[in-house]
Order: structure tokens, then sequence, then C-alpha cells
């Protein structure tokens, strides 16, 4: 298998690797293929969308070391737990520039509306930012929202989450509308489906549904 | 009596919203008290057929606006009815024809000389509806067990919130409890769901609505109507008695059994 590997701006050399090709045996042999090309590097290993394990990082570590060559910097990656794991055990991991700017997408001045009342067939309300909603949305009734929207009650009416953003998500208490927009993706529903528990989001550009089985 | 002006409304058309007003109008005159009913439909007048009333009118609402006559004067008094007055709509106009404020001067001379003034508004949420509710102390609304209805009611009632009215009342129109029983017709817990409003009275399905409507005679004055006693317990519950509400349940009969054995529905 083979990996790709790029220079930085701080002088280092970074291999990409990511959930579908991230595989130890693989890493080990082609850095000890690439041993001349990297040979007194700076060495950063990135890892996109996969969780590594204890085992994992301390088997990459003990590598690292025994390979004279090269100076390994550290870990980059966008998954949390990586970089927790990586801070617990004294290694230095970065967040990677996409999540950067996925944490950038939520400016400072968003706002956060609270409306403590159901919203009747033909109602709007509108937000930069969060919505919370302590009451029902009746169908016929629009929420907009440039980020998230969670409704303390019955969601049957028409929600558009995340407005311009690549992540966000929807909950609901009770949920029972025919449609239903995040991130500018339009999500359907089966007809008279209802659903507890509620909770929508986007992802990475996946989309995750979850909810407890239906009240009917 | 602080409620003495009643507003009915829907927002879709064509679920009883001038029968109700006409029968709990009846129901109320029946008990005793003087009650006018203004049909704020103008253009598309129907109270007066409902009543029965059609070949009396001589001076309409456009009248009293235009100041032809004074309010009393355009008043047609029920035949049957004692205590029972119609203030009917012009047909050869059309809504813009009486204003918000109009209506309420109209209101506001009648008040004192009636116990309740009933106002049948149009269908839709535009200018006419506004005129009707306008002048209302109580607003109710009247919707059928589906959901192009509740979800027009639901506007409508958003609306009078907007308006600062104070929460309307519930009538639930033509519920078919065998259809309910079916899984073919929404029940009163799925239409509260939504409204989520105080329920004034579940008017059931009745199959002899037309020929009273079509004779001019509300269902109220027959004892066998079952529409008919709904409607009298509405008139009573705005007296503030309190009447309960029946549950309307169907439980097939050895009949229908039977006639479904047979394959004859």
């Amino acid at each position: 298998m083979d990996f790709k590997l790029r220079g930085t701006n701080v002088i280092a050399i970074e291999l990409l690797t990511d959930s579908s090709n991230f595989d130890l045996n693989e890493i080990k042999r082609f850095i000890a293929e690439k041993r001349q090309l990297l040979k007194g590097s700076r060495f950063i290993l990135s890892v996109e969308d996969k969780t590594l394990t204890l085992d994992e990082v301390k088997e990459l570590l003990n590598f690292f070391q025994s390979v004279n060559e090269l100076t390994f910097c550290g870990f980059k990656t966008n998954v949390k737990e990586n970089r927790e794991l990586c801070i617990s055990l004294g290694i230095p991991c970065d967040l990677s520039t996409m999540e950067i700017e996925k944490i950038k997408e939520r400016a400072d001045n968003e706002e956060v509306k609270f409306f403590k009342k159901t919203l009747r067939s033909g109602d709007k309300i509108t937000s930069t930012g969060d919505i919370v909603i302590m009451g029902d949305v009746n169908p016929g009734a629009e929420v907009e929202a440039g980020g998230n929207v969670y409704v303390m009650g019955n969601l049957m009416g028409f929600v558009r989450a995340g407005i311009g953003k690549s992540e966000g998500e929807v909950r609901a208490l009770y949920f029972q509308a025919p449609i239903l927009e995040i991130c500018g993706k339009q999500v359907p529903f089966e007809r008279k489906e209802s659903y507890v528990n509620f909770r929508i989001k986007m992802k990475d550009g996946k989309i995750k549904v979850e909810h407890k089985t239906g009240r009917n | 009596m602080a409620d003495k002006v009643i507003c009915i409304t829907s927002g879709k058309g064509g679920v009883g919203k001038s029968t109700v007003t006409a029968n709990v109008a009846t129901a109320l005159a029946m008990k005793g008290y003087k009650v006018v009913a203004i049909d704020a439909d103008i253009g598309l007048r129907n109270l007066d057929l409902v009543l029965g009333l059609e070949n009396r009118i001589v001076y309409d609402i456009v009248h009293v606006v235009e100041g032809v006559v004074p309010p009393e004067k355009a008043l047609v008094k029920d035949k049957r009815t004692k205590n029972l007055y119609l203030l009917p709509a012009a047909q050869t106009k059309d809504k813009s024809a009486v204003k918000p404020e109009d209506l309420v001067k109209i209101v506001e001379e009648l008040r004192d000389k009636f116990d309740f003034i009933f106002i049948d508004s149009p269908a839709g949420i535009e200018e006419g509806f506004r005129t009707a509710v306008t002048p209302a102390d109580t607003i109710i609304v009247v919707a059928n067990p589906e959901m192009a209805s509740i979800r027009d009611a639901d506007r409508v009632v958003g609306l009078c919130e907007a308006m600062q009215k104070p929460e309307p009342k519930l009538v639930i129109n033509r519920l078919d409890p065998k259809k309910v029983a079916r899984g073919d017709m929404l029940d009163v817990e799925d239409v509260l769901q939504v409204l989520n409003l105080d329920l004034l009275g579940v008017v059931p399905e009745d199959k002899n609505m037309v020929s009273y409507i079509n004779r001019g005679e509300p269902a109220v004055l027959f004892e066998e109507s079952i529409a008919g006693r709904e409607l009298r317990n509405i008139a009573e519950r705005l007296l503030g008695k309190n009447v309960p509400i029946p549950r309307w349940t169907y439980s097939e009969s050895f009949l229908d059994k039977l006639k479904k054995l047979f394959g004859s529905e």
C-alpha cells in the first residue's frame, strides 16, 4: 500500500492516513522503505477519521523511536479522542486544519434564541445561531437556524438547521415531520411515522438519525 | 356576562361555521336569551339559509355601514325562535365593503340590547376574517378531524394570538365515531395534540344535517338529532355550565358484524 507524504509549514514531513488506509504494518513497511528519503527530517503522522487505541499509539511510538533516520514530532488528527489520548501520554498532537476551520465556522457573534411558546401554522422564526423552543412546532410552522435546533416538545413542522454550515444537529422530544433540512440536505421521512427522543446529526458529510421507538 | 360577543371562525371553508353559529345561537335563544347572529361573510351570504330566513331580508349589513338604515332596522326576526335575530350579509358586495371599525361600531350599538352577539366569520385569513374577529370577546374555532382543517385552524389560532385576542375555544365538528374506530379519521386526542385548546364540544356527524340545512331548520330544534343534542350542550357550556363532553366511541354491533360477514357494507 502506498501512503502520501507532504511537506508542512513547520518544516516537517507529514504522512497522511485515514480510516480507509490506516494499517500499522503497512505504515511500518512504508517508512522502512522510505528511510533514505526521510533521512534527517522531522516527521509527523496524520490520522484522519480514525480513533487510535492506546496499544496502537504505543506500538507506533516504539517503532518511530527505533528508526534512527527521522525525528518523530507527534501526531496530527481531527478526532478529539486521539488528541486526548496523545496528550495523556505526553505526545504532541495538533488538531488538523480541517477541524480548526470547522470550529471557526461557529462565529462568536452567533445568537442563541429561546422561544417559550408553541409555534402555530404560519409562524416562522429565524436565528443566525441556535434555537431552543420550549413548546411544539405545529404542522405549517417554520424554523430556520444557522446553528442547531432543539425542540422541547413535538416537532411536526419544517425545520431548516445548519444553514451554510457543514455540521449541525436537530433534536426533538417527539418528531413527526414529513421533511427536514440540515446543512442544505433534505431528509424526507415516512408519512405518519413518529419518533421519540429524536436526533438528527450532520457530521463530515454524513447524516445520522437516532431515536427511540415510535410512540404509536 | 363579559363574553357576549362571540366570533365563530375556522380558516378552512366548509367545516360548519355557519351551521354551528346558527344552531348555537338558536339554542341560546330557545333558553330565553336575546341573541343576534351577524353574518360577516359579505358576498357569500348563507347564514340566512341555515336559519331559513332568506325570503325575509330587506336590508343587510352593507346598508347599515353605508348609513341607509340603523342596525335595528336591518335585523331579521326569526319566525320560529323568539329572541333570535339575524343581521344578514350583502350578496352583491365583497369583503372590503365592511371594515373592522364598521363592525366594531355595529357591535357596540347592539351590545346593550342583546345577551349574545354571534359573528359568523368568512373562510380565509384575509380582510374579512380580521373584520369578523376584531370586535369579538371570545373566539370559537371550528375544525373537522382532518389534517387540512386542523392546520388552517392552527393558523387562525396563531393569527388570533397575534391580534392579542384571548385563546380561542375549539369545537370539533363532523366527527364520525365509526370512521375513528376504523382508523380512517383522526380522533379527538389527535386534534387536541396539535391545536392544544380548550375543547368546547365535539359534534358528531349527522346524516340528517343536510336536510335540516336545506329546510332552513336548525338541528337544535329537533330532539332526535344527535348533532343537535351536542350543539345544545355547547350552548350550555357557553353559559358556564359544566356539561361533560361525551366520549364518541363506536363498537361494532352484532348486525354490523353480520353485514361484514356477508360483505354488504
